[in-house]
């Protein structure tokens, strides 16, 4: 999928909002606008900005929501969450940032999505709500950020990209070293040839998914269990689980350490590899006692093997040199080989990569202009299905063929039944 | 039959055979008998060894060329689904079923959903749907034939939906005459996965009856069904299902789907029909058409680009939009063009366009959009920085050494720096000695991220002759930055010392706050020189320099300041200081740092700083047991107590730490749920409290 393609929309929510709006203003003889000066010379008035709701304000949804509050062109008038005490968090938060008590509050995101003035759905669940939820917004008219990983399993992941398309939604997955200029540049040289030719890529991630024993404990009051639970297996309340980030080790709910820095990291590999619309066509699991570290190794059919491995890195390594990024410092450049590597300008003629420095004013611009995001869905789906079907070959312990094309396992019925998992009903997508 | 009796199992692997053998068709029954009963074990380190157990044998069975074994196993599982069997094993079993089972265990996991026990029936709804073989299919169709509850319903129709078994169309497609309507979104849903010409028929006669809150359902149904038709070369099936889906009774977003698929099926030159519809008044239409700007050939994309000028002003803004992505500089003369219109917003699309499909000739123009300011100004700055090309570099350097304007001076600059132009940095040089403070510090900024180790003594100068105050501290950090990037501590400062030397007494005094900042053996000499003078000036410098220091390991010299000194303004700034290194990386014990801020505590006289030192207990070098019993008496003054409480919640966020010491975190948590002002912080604490 290239860059190259923007986004068809029907009439948009907001728009529908203001008709409603100026009719009820009128009636009741209200301002309709607040005078700009109010938010400061340079800030849009209501009207101008995109609505917004975040789903999920955990710890993550809500480092993210602060990101948007900060948006000029965004007002957020809407949390959801099955959790009461993060949801009056999340409210707070939001009406001390506009100085109102507007923002609505929600534990069934359905009804979220059934505001048609909503124009944007902002999801940071645990990871098994990504896909329902995101998609469901985009049959509803609303586009879309969503937290990364973009899914739990390979075909959920290529279901948003369907559900993104279909209703024309613009998809933003919360990628963000997509906007980040040191990873774009460290992309940028590799991309260009700075290493000579790219041999290997080791990707620091923690570690696989597994299954959950944790004992059932009582559900406490604020917490809406089977909203939480959703399209997952039932299992009993426990607070280790539901606690933020507390769901990422079992793998009814994650993909594990494995999605959550691959999702970013992985992604970087295809972009910097330019293998974005493709993936690995071999998978074999290691061990790490005989490989330095080293879990599973991806054959790429350039040439290239990846290697997810451990710490807090992303080392590529070519013939004419070696560049190494921080993963847990905003990916910057850690070291690279030759040491002035890092200061060389991109050529004219070499390929640029798409820029973004703010990872959600793009989404917002992107909402506007209805072109694709820099972190589009089918991105966040590629480098998504790397993080599970490695995952997939660590937990049937052998190698697996794998065709990026058909999206799935080449002669090998049974890896083929991982690629999704059935719902708890009435979940789908 | 075997029966439990929790307890009596014996847990191990696998009765000490490798995982291989207890795979092995003639060892698995063997291995299952001795595993189930653990399974279904109340304890649950027992359950879960006996389960991770079985499932790694089944894993292990996941794999082409182990039928015979795969069959044995699905089974032997299938032989205990039944009521003998505790729930929790039969869950167990069911998820295990859910990839390894097959033809073999479809009737007893069949049976399975109507146990009473609702959640081993969901086990089993989810097993028979990912259970590839046909009986399974036949399965599901005949549950739902029976089904009566709504929810079941769905779920049964979800795993249709999951399965796309052509076979099953029938089946689904009953339900599309369902009272209720979720149930009859369910099965349009399982249609247009299915995605035959029956089911397409199906949707379609569900349409023509259906009530209005149904149609964008079906509709969409409907599309799903085509898409899957055109993915199996059935281009003329789907065409016909996309024209039904533009009459104009249907949903707007169905219709647009219903646009948007004739595009792709289509085999005629597709611009003419993308200019018809921009041209036209339906703006959903338009967005659908701009759309397929991308999937258009080179030539067709200049023809398009030749239509601009006959376009509505909103379509000439989706059409400039979707050229700015494609990026193909053919249309660069078009886009030029376009770029003078008198409608804002054509203007701004225009302009933002050339960030891609320009070159060097399009400078001049976004140079002159720049004095346009707001949102004119914001797309030609963005276009400057993103354009790349021959000689755009060299024009904008151009640009920014003729202007006489120094705002305008300072955004080229940092227009260079965001273009990462290297090939600035001889000029940006030159400007970080500009007699205008405001271009020098835009100057030295874009040098901190442009320029190499090997600048840093031409860079040097750009310090000296900053004004003292934000200007000098901006210099100097971006001095730092590029030094900070040699690997060896007590290298960095090198460059710098080449020069020192050779500098005037003054200017000498003058770099030692930077050489504080960067740090190192040689840096540190210089320092204590300065500290050991009798000039108090000099004097005062040096304080201040070794008050910069960037790690933990000057914190003995800093306390040494603070206690020789006898100005109380030097005393302050060495205390200040000493407790921010406490908490930086350093070379000894970390136990000892707590230590440090004790001692440091009782040299205070002030409020900021007691709250300064409360401040630095939850780094990673202080955070302990020890600290937590350190701050929990300020949380009784008034006058430190809301640092104090932030700083119990900053260790409780540690799970390792406030896990193991429930009684101490559980007593310090309820203190600062009661004094803390701070609600959010509450929440935090009330959480951390429920976790213990």
């Amino acid at each position: 999928m290239s860059d190259s393609k923007n986004i068809s929309k029907t009439e948009t929510g907001r728009r529908r909002f203001l008709q409603q709006t100026l009719g009820a203003g009128l009636a009741a003889g209200a301002p309709l606008i607040v005078p700009a000066s109010v938010f400061g010379a340079d800030r849009p008035v209501p009207s101008d900005r995109l609505t917004l709701a975040s789903v999920g304000v955990g710890s993550q949804g809500r480092y993210d929501l602060d990101r948007f509050l900060s948006q000029n062109d965004a007002q957020v008038v809407a949390v959801c969450d099955a959790d009461a005490v993060r949801l009056a968090a999340a409210k707070r938060r939001v009406d001390e940032h506009y100085g109102n008590s507007d923002c609505k509050t929600y534990r069934d995101f359905r009804e979220v999505l059934d505001r048609p003035e909503i124009d944007l759905i902002h999801t940071a669940t645990p990871d098994h709500w990504h896909v329902p939820i995101a998609a469901a917004a985009c049959a509803k008219g609303k586009d879309v950020y969503c937290q990364k990983p973009l899914s739990l399993t390979v075909r959920e992941a290529r279901q948003a990209v369907e559900a993104a398309r279909r209703f024309g939604s613009v998809f933003q997955v919360g990628t963000q070293n997509r906007s980040n200029p040191s990873a774009r540049y460290g992309c940028e040289l590799v991309r260009n040839g700075r290493l000579g030719k790219l041999k290997t890529i080791d990707v620091g991630t923690w570690e696989v998914s597994k299954r959950c024993w944790l004992p059932a404990e009582p559900v406490p009051e604020h917490v809406d269990w089977e909203m939480w639970l959703g399209p997952a297996p039932y299992r009993p309340f426990n607070a280790e689980i539901h606690r933020s980030r507390g769901w990422m080790p079992y793998m009814d709910y994650s993909g594990g350490g494995v999605t959550d820095f691959g999702a970013h990291f992985f992604d970087l590999v295809q972009w910097a590899m330019g293998t974005e619309d493709t993936g690995p066509v071999e998978i074999t699991p290691l061990d790490p006692a005989e490989t330095d570290g080293r879990f599973v190794s991806y054959k790429y059919a350039n040439g290239v093997t990846v290697y997810r491995t451990t710490g807090n890195f992303m080392r590529f390594v070519g013939t004419d040199g070696v560049l190494e990024l921080d993963i847990c410092a905003w990916a910057s450049i850690k070291s690279a080989q030759p040491s002035t590597l890092d200061r060389e300008p991109i050529g004219p003629n070499e390929i640029h990569l798409r820029k973004s420095n703010d990872h959600y004013a793009n989404f917002l611009e992107c909402a506007r202009t209805r072109q694709l995001p820099v972190a589009d869905v089918e991105k966040g789906c590629r480098a998504v299905t790397i993080c599970h079907i490695g995952n997939i070959a660590e937990w049937l312990g052998r190698p697996l063929q794998w065709n990026p094309q058909q999206e799935s396992f080449v002669n090998d019925a049974e890896a083929n039944r991982w690629l999704e998992r059935p719902k708890r009903a009435p979940w789908n997508v | 039959m075997f029966r439990f009796c929790a307890g009596t199992f014996v847990v191990g692997i696998v009765f000490g055979t490798t995982l291989l053998n207890a795979a092995a068709p003639e060892n698995l029954r063997q291995s299952f008998e001795t595993l189930l009963p653990g399974m279904g074990a109340e304890k649950i380190a027992e359950s879960q060894s006996a389960q991770q157990q079985w499932e790694n044998i089944c894993l292990n069975l996941c794999k082409p060329g182990k039928e015979p074994g795969r069959i044995e196993a699905s089974r032997l599982m299938a032989e205990n689904l039944g009521p003998d069997t505790p729930s929790g094993a039969r869950i167990w079993l069911l998820r295990q079923l859910e990839y390894l089972g097959g033809r073999e265990s479809v009737a007893a996991i069949a049976a399975a959903m109507d146990d009473e026990d609702l959640l081993v029936g969901r086990a089993a709804r989810r097993a028979l749907t990912n259970n590839p073989s046909a009986e399974a299919s036949q399965q599901l169709v005949a549950k739902l034939a029976r089904a009566e509850d709504p929810v079941f319903k769905i779920g049964l129709l979800n795993a249709l939906a999951y399965r796309a078994d052509p076979s099953t169309v029938a089946a689904a497609a009953k339900p599309l005459n369902d009272t209720n309507l979720a149930v009859v979104a369910a099965a349009a849903r399982a249609l247009g996965e299915i995605g035959t010409p029956e089911a397409a028929a199906n949707l379609k006669k569900a349409r023509e009856n259906s009530p209005p809150q149904l149609r964008e359902v079906l509709g969409n149904a409907s599309l799903r069904c085509a898409a899957t038709m055109v993915a199996r070369g059935q281009r003329h099936a789907a065409q016909a299902i996309y024209s039904e889906l533009r009459n104009p009774q249907e949903p707007e977003s169905v219709r647009l789907g219903a646009l948007d698929g004739l595009f792709t099926v289509a085999d005629e030159h597709p611009v003419a029909k993308i200019c018809a519809i921009l041209r036209g008044s339906d703006r959903g239409a338009a967005g659908v058409a701009a759309a397929q700007i991308a999937k258009l050939n080179a030539t067709e994309v200049k023809e398009l680009a030749g239509n601009l000028a006959y376009l509505p002003p909103a379509s000439q803004v989706l059409a400039l939009e979707a050229l700015r992505v494609r990026a193909d500089k053919r249309v660069l003369p078009d886009v030029v063009a376009i770029a003078r219109s008198k409608d804002p917003k054509v203007r701004i699309a225009a302009l933002r366009a050339l960030s891609s499909v320009g070159d060097a000739s399009v400078v001049p123009l976004l140079l002159e959009a720049l004095s346009d300011g707001g949102p004119t100004a914001r797309a030609a700055r963005g276009s400057l920085e993103a354009l790349y090309g021959e000689h755009v570099d060299a024009a904008i350097i151009a640009a920014m050494q003729t202007s006489e304007n120094i705002q305008r001076r300072a955004l080229l600059i940092e227009i260079l720096k965001r273009r990462r132009s290297v090939a600035a940095v001889p000029v940006l040089l030159e400007e970080s000695r500009h007699s205008e403070p405001h271009v020098r510090t835009y100057a030295m900024a874009a040098l901190s991220q442009l320029a190499q180790h090997d600048d840093v003594p031409e860079m040097v100068q750009g310090v000296l002759v900053a004004d003292a105050g934000s200007e000098r501290d901006g210099a100097e950090k971006a001095v730092m930055l590029l030094c900070n990037r040699v690997t060896d501590r007590d290298e960095r400062a090198d460059p710098i010392l080449q020069v020192f030397d050779t500098l005037a007494d003054e200017d000498q005094k003058s770099l030692l706050p930077l050489l504080g900042r960067i740090g190192g053996k040689r840096s540190l000499e210089k320092i204590q020189t300065a500290l050991e003078s009798k000039d108090p000036d000099l004097y005062g410098v040096g304080v201040r320099a070794m008050c910069n220091w960037p790690d933990g390991d000057v914190a003995q010299e800093l306390l040494d300041i603070f206690q020789s000194s006898q100005e109380e303004t030097y005393r302050l700034q060495a205390m200040r200081a000493f407790i921010r290194v406490i908490a930086l990386r350093h070379e000894r014990p970390n136990s000892e740092s707590l230590e440090m801020l004790r001692e440091a505590m009782k040299f205070c006289s002030r409020d900021e700083e007691r709250n300064l030192i409360l401040s630095r207990t939850t780094s990673a070098e202080i955070r302990s047991l020890e600290a937590l019993q350190f701050v929990l008496p300020y949380l009784k003054n008034p006058a430190t107590a809301q640092q104090a409480c932030r700083a119990v919640v900053g260790l409780a966020h540690h799970r390792y730490l406030r896990r193991p010491n429930q009684a101490e975190f559980n007593k310090a948590l309820n203190e600062v749920i009661a004094v803390s002002d701070d609600p959010a912080l509450v929440d935090q604490a009330r959480r951390y409290r429920s976790d213990l």
